[in-house]
């Protein structure tokens, strides 16, 4: 589907700051873009996708440590959404198992 | 009477034997049975090592159990767990619905699958046919 996009977006950019938007430029052009309201073909391009879903986990099970482990770093707090792309749904299961695995001290609250 | 499907963990004191864990997992089976529910699956883990310490423990024994339990006994078995001696921790949750949601999502998907496929391949073709 971003493939699809990603020819309109370039587009776009290109009209206000020539050509050179390409990798790092082309992701701010980008946000600027959202700012005005720039829809779909900004969104698109900006994207990473859900590892959950991709990866066609239904249930997250907070036993699964092995999982959730991926999901935080080495300070053990829960990564936003925004660091790791997954979807809303799937970063709501992601944080209740984080909590639930948390209780039972199958994963730290916190490392030192 | 509607039955539920519930999951319990619970963590076992570390100075506990296997004997005693083993007595132990009888006695919050008995809470369920009492209750009028079923253990149907009982999953010893054995000795792990805490993330954390609680209390003094820096090790327990984990027992996993699933539980099939009308919907009002849950309070009253966590209620006894509460109390009882040598349960560091316990977790009970619900997870029936959530299996069912997750069956559902399985058969909505291996529907979607091949007409998505097709989607994709031809989205692919397209967008090569514009590069050249």
């Amino acid at each position: 589907m971003s493939d699809l996009e990603t020819p309109e977006f370039r587009g776009r950019t290109g009209e206000g700051r020539g050509p050179a938007g390409e990798g790092r430029g082309g992701e701010r052009g980008d946000r600027g873009d959202r700012k005005g309201g720039g829809g779909k073909g900004g969104f698109f391009r900006r994207r990473k996708t859900c590892k959950l879903c991709s990866e066609k986990v239904d249930y997250v099970d907070y036993k699964n440590t092995k999982l959730l482990l991926a999901f935080i770093p080495e300070r053990a707090k829960i990564l936003p959404r925004r660091m790791f792309g997954t979807c809303a749904p799937c970063q709501r299961k992601v944080r209740t198992a984080i909590l639930r695995a948390r209780q039972m001290a199958l994963i730290p609250y916190s490392t030192e | 009477m509607t039955q539920r499907q519930y999951e319990i963990l619970f963590i076992a004191e570390q100075n506990l034997g296997e004997a005693e864990v083993d007595t132990l997992t009888n006695t919050v089976k008995g809470f369920i049975e009492k209750e009028g529910g079923t253990a149907d699956k009982i999953e010893k883990w054995g000795k792990k090592r805490l993330a954390y310490p609680i209390g003094k423990n820096r090790e327990g024994s984990y027992v996993l159990m699933i539980a099939n339990c009308p919907a009002t006994a849950m309070s009253e078995v966590e209620r006894r767990m509460r109390v009882t001696d040598g349960i560091l921790r316990f977790l009970a949750i619900r997870i029936d619905h959530e299996m069912k949601k997750a069956d559902r999502k399985k058969t909505i998907r291996g529907k979607k699958e091949s007409t998505r496929r097709a989607f994709v391949r031809e989205k692919e073709r397209a967008f090569e046919g514009g590069a050249q």
